[in-house]
């Protein structure tokens, strides 16, 4: 009985990762070979849309200067943008440099916050009451938008069926190390043939909570962001497309951001992504399958990329099982099938769509040599595997005990401005 | 046994063969870092203007015919040289006089710059690209290879290929059979020449430029008709649709449009807000749009419609085709990947005698008598009307919406009715020209909101009545010729926000009235001449008079109350 629950896992797994090898694979081959949809960069507007810039900051005395000054050299008109750094319980020089700017700017009104509920959604509610702007853009404090990324960003908010917009981030710390140099594979794929694809084949690319925006009024009337849900970001993706709103990726909207420099670090951080990404799953699953305002390929995408965070821990007790079926002796149940089986180990390294993504993705952006870091690869691959278990096994816990999760911030590495 | 051991060996080795070569790759090589333009910055001409820029920069410092732009290269002075070859190879520049196109010529490979007027109106001569500081003409048959671009206007002739952009700074006219890939002006004129100039608006009603009301979102409707309108055949709808949509004839629709698949304006409909879709866009005879265009598949644009209103930049943007008809206007930027096309006519056409295109005529002077028009103004209002030079008020309003004049750099008096109370934020920032606001002191004026009067250098004096309450954050920053600031003795004023007067350079002495409680951060900050302020006792520790307190020398009265 027991054996046969693991072979049917097994045959579980099997059939998982060929349909997110499917996915994978149709979405490179949309990036290469497909129609491209056109992103609204080239509207030009006199009557640009009102925006706030929110930046939550906790203990960012280093990075925060970077963000700033950039902001200042962006193109906007000055009646529609305001700028509202939140200082989150810092307890660095945040506050103190953060009022240096508003003394010599009166565009950027530091939120202060100094109080126990301490987390990205608390203080971007917060923010939220504050702004004057109809379009709330959030930047990360690591993050260096460039001049014309507001009116990139903003232009999205033209089309009256957009509730948020997407932009693509590009580590500028590639070089560091080797873990820098894979994520900037991650990221390459992800944005350039994962996001862009969705946006082409009108599923669902996912608001990032950084380098995007979204409308104002659809949250506030919403009652914002849940502080429960460790992944806002993609809370308010299945919110907006549950509600009749679509989401959009502007792949020219380019920012540079700080990738994690240490493996501890970027593991705490993929631990968090997954057990807030998992929270989303568990809320929006019934909501997404039963909507009306999702058609049926939307509804599809929507599934599968609910479950992006929960196919690892899948993945890996599936492996557990194999190694129990082959001391068992029982793993001949695949013969005849063993090319299947050999097909889904192969995709199974694939789950973070390196081969196919990330391969065209760096055949786009004209960087075709780093693709001979792939194998590397199956490091993250194990790596993450193992960390986003522990997410799933984290949003399984928080919904069992419904405790309150505690937000946590990624470290910074860069050195303070001059 | 032997056999074994080699298959092991060849199987580690292949296992392995991928992570050496990666780690020897990763330690060898640099990632590359993919660069993110920084400045780059949206601009429709930015062709010509940075062209221009570049040229104007080198000219004066060129050396025997020899330029350097991005290289080093020779170029044709065009004020003295009367000799051309059939195909110029050089730049052309010329600084005293217009460029005309001379007879012979067949073709530029090098750009042209004229300091005044170009004029190419020799059929089938090709150019690279060319710039007019003043006014430009594309003759009959030109073939554009790059871009053209005037400062002023550019009138273009039939069946001219226009390259990758053509555009001007104030109006754009093209002939008809003629091939775009981008166009850019304030008033593009499609399909016309300059001699049959004809108002877009003088066959349109002026309330469809009025200000949205309160819209309603209707979903998946396949049209829009009479039953969806008031009695005035207005929609105040926003249509959110899956499928094909055709707004029927003589409708107004108040709100946007965005059909997942295609949508059809028939004749003389209206859309105010914008039109987005996945198929094509057909709009009809004298339909209007007043916001953008943009669709994933192709746009038909037929007779006497427009796209964009006046003094507004708007966008008519395609993935695949655009096909324009005669007569069609556009306010601001055309732009499709596959090409667009102004619909060719047999009829004689008017090149026989080419003419520069007139500049547009600005409104220089406004005048409200009428309240319901006022309130009814569009929510831009006049922002970044740079030629409005005076304003009069003349009805029982209590407001100026924000933004109202924002940018009238032109701007220099504005006579307001005794009924305001609220100027909003932003109202007359960037105003640079403008003078006189004394009026505030016999308005009812109780708020004046963020940035009102931010950078209006010109002012003068800002006197205020018993009715102030509250002055927003900057909102008289960077006033820099304000010398005299001055509150009515029973001046109710409570509230002074962050950075009020900061930039006041001229500003020497100013008394905070009795009621004044909160002084911002920055009120008076960077007042270079600011010699002595008087406060009431208690406002003293407010961040704005502490900060004058700790860094400058200015002198703080405190008042006993």
């Amino acid at each position: 009985m027991v054996v046969a629950f693991i072979k049917g896992y097994m045959i579980f797994c099997i059939v998982l990762v060929l349909i997110y090898l499917v996915r994978h694979f149709l979405f490179a081959m949309q990036r290469l070979a497909g129609r491209q949809r056109l992103y609204y960069n080239d509207i030009h507007s006199s009557d640009m849309k009102s925006i706030t810039v929110v930046i939550p900051m906790h203990n960012e005395e280093q990075v925060l200067s970077y963000v700033l000054d950039s902001l200042l050299e962006c193109d906007y008109d000055r009646d529609r943008m305001e700028i509202i750094p939140i200082n989150d319980n810092s307890s660095d020089k945040t506050k103190e440099l953060l009022d240096e700017y508003h003394k010599k700017y009166e565009f950027i009104r530091p939120l202060h916050r100094d109080c126990p509920d301490r987390g990205k959604p608390v203080g971007l509610n917060d923010a939220m009451q504050l702004a004057t702007g109809e379009i709330i853009i959030v930047f990360d404090a690591d993050y260096r938008p460039a001049k014309d990324m507001l009116k990139q960003l903003a232009s999205a908010f033209e089309d009256p069926e957009v509730g948020a917009v997407m932009g693509r981030v590009i580590p500028y710390n590639t070089n560091k190390n080797m873990l820098t140099r894979l994520l900037n594979l991650e990221r390459s794929g992800g944005y350039q043939v994962d996001q862009q694809a969705r946006y082409n084949l009108k599923t669902i690319p996912q608001y990032g909570g950084t380098v995007g925006g979204f409308r104002k009024d659809i949250l506030l009337s919403t009652g914002g962001f849940n502080p429960l849900v460790l992944a806002e970001d993609t809370e308010l993706t299945y919110r907006l497309y549950t509600s009749g709103w679509k989401v959009i990726y502007a792949n020219s909207a380019e920012c540079y951001e700080e990738a994690p420099e240490t493996w501890e670090v970027r593991g705490k951080q993929i631990r968090r992504w997954a057990r807030g990404h998992n929270q989303v799953l568990f809320r929006y699953l019934p909501k997404t399958i039963l909507t009306k305002h999702m058609n049926l390929r939307e509804k599809l995408d929507g599934i599968m990329l609910l479950f992006v965070y929960a196919v690892p821990f899948f993945l890996l007790v599936g492996q557990i099982a194999s190694l129990a079926l082959f001391f068992l002796g029982e793993f001949s149940f695949l013969a005849g099938w063993w090319v299947l089986m050999f097909m889904a180990i192969y995709c199974s390294f694939g789950n973070f769509a390196p081969f196919f993504e990330i391969g065209t993705a760096l055949f786009l952006d004209g960087i075709k040599g780093e693709a001979m870091l792939l194998p590397l690869l199956l490091f993250n691959f194990y790596f993450y595997m193992w960390n986003i278990s522990m997410g799933f096994c984290d949003a399984i816990a928080d919904v069992v005990t419904k405790r309150k999760v505690k937000w946590a911030k990624t470290a910074r590495f860069a050195q303070k401005k001059a | 046994m032997h056999i074994i051991i080699i298959l092991a060996i060849v199987f580690v080795i292949m296992l392995l063969t991928p992570f050496v070569s990666a780690i020897v790759y990763c330690k060898s090589r640099q990632g590359k870092i993919l660069t993110i333009r920084q400045e780059k910055i949206k601009d429709a001409r930015y062709f010509g203007k940075s062209f221009a820029k570049l040229v104007e920069e080198n000219v004066s410092v060129q050396k025997d015919g020899v330029i350097n732009l991005s290289k080093e290269e020779t170029y044709i002075d065009g004020d003295k040289t009367t000799e051309f070859p059939s195909i110029v190879e050089e730049l052309v520049i010329c600084r005293e006089k217009d460029f005309v196109a001379p007879e012979g010529v067949k073709g530029f490979a090098g750009e042209i710059y004229s300091n005044h007027n170009v004029i190419i109106n020799k059929k089938n001569v090709s150019l690279r690209a060319a710039y007019a500081k003043e006014c430009m003409i594309v003759g009959d048959a030109v073939s554009v290879d790059r871009w053209v671009d005037a400062e002023q206007t550019l009138a273009v002739y039939d069946n001219c290929d226009l390259g990758m952009s053509a555009s001007a700074g104030q109006r754009l006219s093209v002939g008809k059979g003629c091939s775009f890939r981008r166009l850019y002006a304030p008033e593009i004129l499609v399909g016309q020449y300059p001699a049959t100039y004809v108002n877009p608006m003088e066959n349109r009603e002026s309330r469809i430029l009025e200000a949205a009301k309160q819209l309603e979102v209707v979903r998946n409707v396949n049209y829009v008709s009479k039953d969806m309108t008031n009695s005035q055949g207005e929609a105040d709808i926003t249509v959110l649709t899956r499928e094909n949509l055709v707004v029927l004839e003589n409708i107004i629709v108040r709100g946007d449009v965005r059909s997942h698949k295609s949508v059809r304006l028939c004749d003389n409909s209206v859309v105010c807000g914008n039109i987005f879709a996945e198929d094509d866009i057909h709009i009809g005879k004298n339909a209007t749009v007043l916001g953008n265009v943009f669709t994933q598949g192709s746009i038909y644009v037929e007779e006497g419609a427009m796209i964009g209103k006046p003094g507004q930049i708007t966008s008519m943007i395609a993935k695949d085709t655009i096909t324009m008809a005669k007569n069609v206007c556009v306010f601001g930027y055309v732009s499709c990947e596959r090409g667009g096309k102004i619909v060719s006519s047999n009829a004689e056409n008017a090149s026989a005698n080419v003419e520069f295109l007139t500049k547009p005529q600005f409104t220089t002077q406004i005048c409200f008598d009428d309240i319901e028009e006022y309130e009814k103004l569009s929510v831009e209002g006049f922002r970044k009307q740079e030629l409005l030079k005076s304003v009069k008020v003349d009805v029982e309003t209590k407001e100026v919406a924000k933004s109202m004049f924002f940018g009238c750099k032109s701007l220099e008096e504005v006579v307001l009715p005794e009924s305001v109370e609220v100027i909003g934020a932003y109202a007359f920032a960037d105003c640079f020209r403008l003078k006189d606001i004394t009026a505030c002191s016999d308005m009812s004026v109780r708020t004046i909101g963020t940035s009102a009067f931010e950078n209006c250098r010109n002012l003068q004096a800002a006197i205020f009545g018993e009715t102030l309450q509250s002055l927003g954050a900057a909102a008289f920053a960077g006033c820099s010729g304000l010398k005299r600031v001055q509150f009515a003795g029973e001046c109710g004023l409570t509230h002074i926000g962050d950075h009020c007067f900061n930039g006041c350079e001229n500003l020497e002495s100013i008394e905070l009235p009795d009621s004044v409680e909160v002084v911002g951060v920055s009120a008076f900050a960077n007042c270079k001449k600011l010699i002595e302020i008087s406060v009431p006792a208690g406002c003293e520790t407010q961040p704005g008079i502490e900060q004058l307190r700790q860094e400058t020398e200015v002198q703080v009265c405190v008042r006993s109350l």
